[in-house]
């Protein structure tokens, strides 16, 4: 499904603080598309404006040509798989999260997509697997794996569109390298967009957008980027020395 | 489609524990003493006045409306005549007077003369007139009148009394209710972080609001109506027991079916309250949860679902409400009957008496008055009992609360006797072998030492997650270490004041939390006692005053939630000026990594630098430019200090740090 966003312009209405300036952009099918950009630069507003969360305040986005602003929020909805930068457990058990309790979903897609989200259930963390009890009255969870349930949940409910606002930033570089391997993968036949901070998890995306203060500054694949936005360069070394001293 | 997120009790009340409960009550009670004794006096009262009620009855029946014969004689001759005739007896002062003398010769058949007494027989009365009627019975008539006024002035003073009453238990309940919620919010928030991130916010949210009140049921409803039910029952047992002792045991024969009723009762009502307590937290979660939740539930369309899931968990609420209802409506209508079974019998032996002559007509219309005033404290009492349980439940959990010691067992800010304020600068800091977990199982920080001298500059260096924040949080004493020590000035950070402490740091974060409310505001948060002259030497220093003069209301800008938005660089520079208005002994940098265009980064280093003179400072460093200014260079990885040192010494070292550096130089 083809996603194209005109000249979209978003700001708060109560305040008028202005987000996004004047996005212009295509995301294909089957394709991987990320973003990045400091924090407060945008990221997360433009992927939520894609399910309506938020409506744009000018411009307009089209879904297969189709303006969203027409179509149901039911309906757009049903196409979109979303997972959030803070990921929300309810309380339940891990199963219960992942399939928001329907029983419906074979245990062999469970399975694939805990595994796709690089979920580790560990019998020391998760003494009953996936019937082990989470959020507000059960276990502790660390972020890391609070955002893996979140991951393996929109993997199971499988759409045309997947969302991701920042997927890896808890966990590390190579549970985040598997993580984005499967969303690499998934990609290939489903329209995807992915925000991240961490330059790397996006290097397989054939486009990627550099927001800055609510506009698009540069766009490009990773080899692109690196030879033409000293931003982009610059913030990929640094991290990436974060990276190889992760591995020291 | 069959689960359901599962909810647990947290805990069960032990037996034998209320009066452990109550005597900790007791502290809070203690300050309305006066109020209490004054409430229970007038409890009294209303007891006693509303006990007089049925009496006056009786008095009024048997002296004045068919008023008895005392003598024995006449009783006997009464019996001899006939059993079913009852006489209106004269006096001889009420024959003395004319107007009776003239009545009386008035209709000679109908008067009888026995001995000295002049007697009318009831059935007889209605052949006189309405005026002699009223003359002959004149002396009953104004006996009724003076009855009336008692009357009337019980009924005023029991007005009076409970008007009063209500007014000073209110006035005790919401006094003790406020201080116990004062209590509570403020201990809870000297609690440590780590009981926060073990408590869910609902659990502590309903702490503070429904058993609350449920603790304000229990000082107001609770308190004065069981003690005044028992006052009730104890004085209709006393004067029914007076007024005729066989006919009150009759009466009491019903009490033991009555006391396994209500046994009954209670127990059953228990489990239901209990169950409406769990299932109205449950709701009340599920609420909580859904607007937390709501961006998730709404993207992945779970609206169906989770609408179901709550109307499964109110259904549940509506049919233990009603099986509650049904159990009260079973146990109401058992009382009643029990009621009328106990006024039936004292009809039917009372009435045999009556008519024996053994018992006064206005004695059975008193007895039968007590009675229905006898089962409702029996009812209430069983029905108290249950909020009694409840808010017993309700004050266990507010004390579990309250028995969590506040962060690393230091006192409260608020205690009488607050650990005596270290005057002394902070000299040195130490840490010795400190272990550190947020969840006991992952370590943080594992075998940490360093020492920290006064005005030292010390950068901590170390990839995303090695542990740099956690160790801020540990110095300001957010955590307690999990083993190993912390030391100021060589005493252990425990016996400091901890809000003496924090006082003398200042924490510059790159994002720092400004308050809704106007810049002005936000930088007093840093030292309320501002002047105007240190305030304007403040935004020099921090080089605020550029910005701030340009926005339209200056220093009065509104921001935050529904003001002017700041970029990130301005807010640090707001945070700096906080710092500044602080003048701290310490201060803790995390420095910025978000881009900032180069002007205000410029002003940013510049006052930072300004900041740091003459203080102790701590930088969390994320560009190995800034780590070189420092004196000593801490390296953090994965939890571990691994290097430290000089910017030279570790360059020297060719270890992390070297080749840290060497890969920013790529």
């Amino acid at each position: 499904m083809r996603i194209s966003l005109k000249q979209v312009s978003f700001a708060y209405p109560s305040t008028g603080i202005v987000i996004l300036k004047d996005i212009s952009l295509d995301l294909e099918p089957g394709t991987l598309t990320g973003v990045i950009g400091p924090p407060g630069s945008g990221k997360t507003t433009l992927l939520n404006l894609i399910p309506r969360l938020y409506e744009p305040s000018q411009g307009c986005i089209t879904l297969k040509g189709v303006n969203i602003a027409h179509l149901s929020l039911t309906e757009l909805r049903s196409y979109i798989s979303y997972v959030p930068q803070e990921p929300f457990l309810f309380s339940g058990t891990v199963r219960e999260n992942i399939t928001f309790g329907n029983s419906l979903f074979p245990e062999k897609d469970i399975e694939q997509a805990i595994e796709k989200a690089a979920l580790e259930l560990s019998k020391e963390e998760f003494p009953l697997g996936l019937e082990t009890q989470v959020g507000e009255k059960g276990i502790i969870l660390s972020g890391g794996q609070k955002q893996r349930i979140a991951l393996a949940r929109a993997f199971i409910h499988d759409k045309p569109v997947l969302l991701c606002d920042d997927p890896v930033s808890q966990v590390d570089t190579q549970t985040g390298k598997k993580i984005m391997d499967s969303i690499s993968t998934l990609a290939e036949n489903k329209t995807c967009l992915v925000g991240s901070h961490r330059l790397a998890a996006l290097r397989t995306a054939q486009s990627i957008l550099i927001l800055e203060q609510g506009r698009i500054i540069d766009q490009g694949s990773h080899e692109d980027l690196l030879t033409s936005s000293s931003y982009y360069a610059s913030t990929y070394y640094l991290q990436q020395i974060e990276e190889k001293i992760d591995d020291f | 489609m069959t689960f359901d997120y599962q909810y647990f009790e947290e805990e069960h009340l032990s037996q034998g524990y209320d009066w452990k409960i109550l005597s900790r009550l007791w502290p809070y009670v203690r300050p309305y003493l006066l109020v209490l004794i004054g409430s229970l006096f007038c409890v009294g009262i209303i007891t006693f006045s509303e006990l007089a009620l049925p009496y006056m009855t009786k008095i009024a029946i048997d002296s004045y409306i068919i008023p008895q014969t005392k003598n024995e004689q006449s009783l006997k001759d009464i019996h001899q005549e006939s059993s079913q005739k009852r006489y209106l007896s004269l006096t001889s002062d009420q024959t003395a007077k004319p107007a009776i003398e003239a009545i009386i010769k008035k209709h000679p058949d109908i008067f009888e003369q026995n001995k000295e007494h002049i007697r009318i027989s009831y059935s007889l009365l209605d052949q006189l007139t309405e005026k002699e009627l009223r003359l002959l019975r004149s002396k009953d008539i104004s006996g009724i009148n003076k009855i009336v006024l008692i009357f009337l002035v019980i009924i005023v003073v029991n007005f009076g009394t409970q008007f009063g009453q209500k007014l000073m238990m209110e006035y005790m309940g919401q006094n003790i209710i406020h201080d116990l919620r004062m209590h509570l919010f403020d201990h809870t928030q000297s609690l440590s972080l780590t009981f926060f991130n073990r408590q869910p916010l609902g659990r502590l949210v309903t702490r503070l609001t429904n058993d609350i009140q449920n603790m304000y049921e229990f000082f107001t409803n609770f308190l004065t109506f069981f003690i005044k039910d028992i006052f009730m029952f104890l004085g209709i047992t006393i004067v029914l027991l007076s007024l005729n002792w066989q006919l009150a045991l009759i009466t009491f024969s019903v009490l033991p079916l009555m006391v396994l009723a209500s046994k009954v009762f209670a127990q059953k009502s228990r489990e239901i309250y209990r169950q409406l307590r769990v299932k109205l937290a449950e709701i009340n979660s599920k609420f909580s949860e859904t607007i937390s939740g709501i961006r998730i539930i709404q993207l992945f369309q779970q609206e169906d679902n989770n609408y179901s899931r709550f109307s499964r968990l109110n259904q549940q609420n509506y049919l233990a409400g009603m099986h509650q209802i049904r159990i009260l409506a079973l146990f109401m209508p058992v009382v009643e009957a029990l009621g009328f079974v106990s006024i039936g019998l004292v009809i039917y032996f009372g009435g045999s008496r009556v008519l024996g002559q053994t018992l006064s007509i206005g004695a059975l219309v008193a007895f039968i008055s007590y009675i229905r005033m006898f089962f409702r404290p029996v009812r209430d009492m069983a029905e108290k009992f249950n909020l009694m349980q409840n808010a017993m439940a309700s004050a266990e959990r507010i004390f579990q609360i309250m028995d969590t010691k506040p962060r690393n067992q230091l006192p409260s800010s608020h205690s009488l006797h607050p650990k005596q304020a270290n005057k002394s600068s902070i000299r040195s800091l130490t840490f010795s072998q400190v272990y550190f977990s947020y969840d006991q199982n992952r370590s943080v920080l594992k075998d940490i030492s360093f020492n920290l001298n006064q005005f030292e500059h010390i950068a901590i260096v170390g990839p995303t997650g090695s542990g740099k924040t956690s160790l801020i949080h540990l110095i300001l004493g957010f955590y307690p270490p999990m083993s190993g020590k912390i030391l100021i000035n060589n005493q252990n950070l425990q016996s400091w004041d901890l809000n003496h402490l924090r006082a003398r740091f200042a924490l510059v974060m790159q994002d720092p939390f400004l308050f809704s409310g106007t810049i002005y505001q936000n930088i007093l948060q840093g030292n309320p006692c501002l002047t105007e002259k240190q305030l304007s030497t403040v935004l020099k220093l921090s080089h605020c005053s550029t910005f701030v003069n340009r926005l339209p209301q200056g220093l009065n800008t509104k921001i935050g939630e529904g003001g002017v938005s700041l970029s990130t660089g301005q807010k640090q520079l707001i945070g700096i000026a906080r710092a500044f208005a602080r003048d701290p002994e310490v201060l803790i940098l995390d420095e910025a990594t978000s881009a900032i265009d180069s002007e205000t980064e410029y002003h940013i280093q510049d006052a930072l630098k300004d900041l740091m003179h003459h203080r102790t400072s701590i930088t969390i460093a994320h560009r190995l430019t800034t780590a070189k200014m420092a004196d000593r260079i801490l390296v953090l990885h994965k939890g571990n200090l691994v290097e430290r040192g000089s910017h030279k010494e570790l360059m020297a070292e060719k270890g992390l740090y070297f080749k840290l550096t060497q890969m920013q130089n790529v």
